[in-house]
């Protein structure tokens, strides 16, 4: 088995859940292009999208996630290539005739009608009855819970509302993709939380397909059934969060996707089904590798170790040949509540960033800063990538 | 809360200001038009003065009388010159609209570098003077003017267009002259519109003209309303344009006013039209004091 190629991530079946596993695909984007001037947004990528998928776009910003929307919308045409929706080609299809519905990032509510107005919208245009439009805008303000502000304008909603309205006018259509654009980037924390599991409650009841673009690597975890992480117009890697977060591709995935200590090794041989590895010329380190992992002696290899694999601990770890030990010198301990994260300083002055969960209370905490301490991880907790 | 001294000296000033340039100004003008008109220096009686003591002050108040009002009631010439100063500005007024809501609708929607310069060509006329280019239209529209030169030169007209001195010279000069005032606030409020919304109407189902009515119309209504009322309210007191432009027929009231006060000499029937006049631009102008808080207040 060869490692994840990154351009191609997309367009081999990729190991999935048996969440998304035998569906045909609902969305194809074939070899799709799109330039601006002398700018390339989207550089011939290929994906698809099952059907009922929660799907995440993730990356920096300029990455190209926006365009990919737009252009499913039909905002954008594509310079070259195809974009498929149910078999359909959508070339040429302008966007008031894509069965495809957005919601704006900030909402972009109509500020001169009701709420009721709002999301009857689509539906008047359609030249529905009166009272059908009633009935389908009542049962939407149900579905988000707004049944007391149907009568208000927008700009007397919170934030929070205004985001159920933009998600209810969105709806009211039962398009067969939603597209969202950073949803919930203009909530505050607490609220972007509960919103998340009402969007993932939402769409799970009406069997729709999401897809999501954001720039937040916890809200895409938290909603998505796959994550395709994009950086200058290409896709890095398409994955289940899990996958995404445990087995990055790249060395870039991994460290775009939370907190990661990226060591540089070079390949030693085999220990039996472990793979050794030696960092900067000294510590021999113990690594399960992935059928994948294509593991050539020699070869200079990335380790992805996550920090709260990592075991802080005063006391030296009993010997194991699945266990790697390494000592250093507390630098730092950052406190945030749930977790403690430690800076230790090796001997070999590299820094290693390890979490440990407060599971006692700070005042018992054994380790302080300036402690002398050993980091411990097992050999599957850690994995390869391409140097 | 208190206020020191100082500070309520300052809030007073403009109060001062107001009283001494507008009350006071106001109130003669009411006094003369309740007075009578004389072959004199001023040209109205009776004047205040204490030379005579109380009794005499008593005397002028007692003098003060509607008869100025009632003379314009009587006269139907001062009713039509009414109307049909109202009939013109409101005529002209649809016109800038007509000819604005275009302009300014392309300069939203132009591109962000070129905005400011199409604004300071909007605004690029005032640098003259506003006689001088009504002056400017007259040498354009009369019988022998470049307008009917070009168009005979071309071959299209063989007799010159009796433009000058009719009420269509009057539109023209209107329309020339007020159509900054309709494209500014009509370019504020279309600029402002979020260009989302118009995309959210189109992934909704609307066509681009049916996200226009739905959409841009209703959210620029409030530019159209102020620009309307920017144009009508001195349109409707207009006296250099009919009376530059326009002929002996146009009949508007701030060309009335003229007459009554220079060639007239009928100082108190002047000053009457004058206080007729702006009771009735009063309505519109509360009117439109009123749209613009119901705005602002929308927009929180």
């Amino acid at each position: 088995m060869n490692f994840h190629d990154p351009a191609s991530t997309a367009a081999q079946a990729e190991p999935v859940s048996a969440l998304t596993q035998d569906r045909t695909p609902l969305i194809r984007f074939e070899n799709v292009t799109k330039t601006f001037g002398s700018f390339t947004a989207i550089s011939d990528l290929n994906l698809n999208i099952r059907e009922r998928e929660f799907f995440s776009l993730l990356g920096p910003s300029g990455c190209g996630k926006t365009t990919m929307m737009r252009l499913l919308a039909g905002f954008e045409e594509v310079t070259s290539g195809r974009i498929l929706l149910d078999g359909q080609d959508l070339t040429g299809i302008p966007a008031n005739r894509r069965p495809v519905n957005m919601m704006f990032q900030s909402y972009a509510l109509f500020p001169h009608m009701s709420v009721a107005k709002n999301i009857g919208f689509g539906l008047k245009q359609e030249r529905w009855k009166k009272s059908d439009i009633q009935d389908r805008v009542d049962e939407m303000l149900a579905l988000v819970q707004l049944e007391d502000f149907a009568d208000r304008k927008p700009h007397q909603l919170s934030g929070g509302q205004m985001q159920r309205v933009a998600l209810a006018r969105s709806l009211a259509k039962k398009p067969k993709v939603l597209l969202l654009d950073e949803p919930l980037g203009a909530l505050d924390k607490k609220l972007r939380e509960e919103t998340q599991f009402q969007l993932m409650d939402v769409q799970d009841r009406l069997g729709l397909t999401f897809i999501i673009v954001t720039h937040d690597q916890d809200e895409a975890m938290t909603v998505s059934s796959r994550i395709a992480v994009m950086k200058a117009g290409k896709l890095l890697q398409t994955d289940t969060p899990a996958r995404i977060y445990e087995h990055p591709a790249s060395s870039y995935v991994a460290d775009f996707i939370g907190n990661v200590n990226l060591i540089n090794v070079e390949l030693a041989g085999m220990d039996g089904e472990l793979a050794l590895a030696r960092w900067d010329g000294g510590t021999r380190l113990a690594i399960r590798p992935q059928p994948e992992d294509v593991l050539t002696p020699g070869a200079r290899k990335t380790l992805v170790l996550r920090p709260e694999k990592i075991h802080v601990t005063k006391d030296q770890p009993a010997e194991a040949p699945n266990v790697n030990r390494v000592e250093g010198t507390v630098e730092e301990i950052s406190y945030t509540g749930s977790a403690s994260t430690f800076l230790v300083r090796l001997d070999g002055g590299q820094l290693i960033r390890a979490q440990e969960a407060n599971r006692l209370l700070t005042s018992r905490r054994e380790v302080d800063w300036n402690d002398r301490v050993w980091l411990s991880w097992r050999a599957g907790a850690c994995v390869l990538v391409d140097a | 809360m208190s206020t020191s001294g100082p500070r309520r000296l300052l809030i007073l000033l403009p109060y001062l200001w107001l009283g001494l340039f507008f009350l006071v100004p106001f109130l003669i003008v009411i006094k003369i038009a309740l007075s009578d008109s004389v072959t004199a220096s001023p040209p109205y009686a009776p004047t205040f003065s204490l030379d005579e003591g109380l009794a005499g002050l008593r005397a002028a108040f007692a003098a003060l009388d509607f008869e100025n009002f009632v003379w314009l009631a009587e006269d139907g010439i001062y009713l039509k010159a009414y109307l049909n100063s109202v009939k013109v500005a409101a005529i002209a007024t649809l016109l800038t609209l007509m000819i604005g809501y275009p302009v300014a609708y392309a300069m939203a929607k132009a591109p962000q570098d070129w905005r400011k310069t199409l604004l300071l060509l909007v605004i690029l006329p005032f640098w003259t003077s506003f006689l001088i280019r009504i002056y400017a239209w007259i040498g354009i529209l009369k019988n022998e003017g470049f307008l009917n030169l070009t168009l005979m030169k071309l071959g299209l007209i063989d007799q010159p267009l009796a433009i000058m001195h009719t009420e269509i010279a009057v539109y023209i000069g209107i329309v020339y002259s007020y159509l900054p005032f309709m494209i500014l606030p009509l370019y504020a409020s279309l600029e402002r519109i979020d260009g989302r919304l118009l995309e959210a109407a189109e992934d909704l189902g609307c066509s681009a003209f049916a996200a226009f009515r739905q959409i841009t119309l209703p959210l620029s209504l409030p530019g159209v309303v102020a620009g309307c009322f920017l144009v009508f309210i001195p349109a409707i007191g207009e006296f250099v344009i009919p009376d530059l432009l326009g002929g002996s027929g146009t009949l508007m009231i701030g060309k009335t006013l003229w007459l009554e006060f220079f060639s007239n000499r009928d100082w108190g029937v002047a000053a009457a039209v004058a206080i007729v006049l702006l009771t009735i631009l009063i309505v519109p102008i509360v009117l439109f004091q009123r749209h613009q808080q119901k705005h602002q207040e929308e927009l929180g």
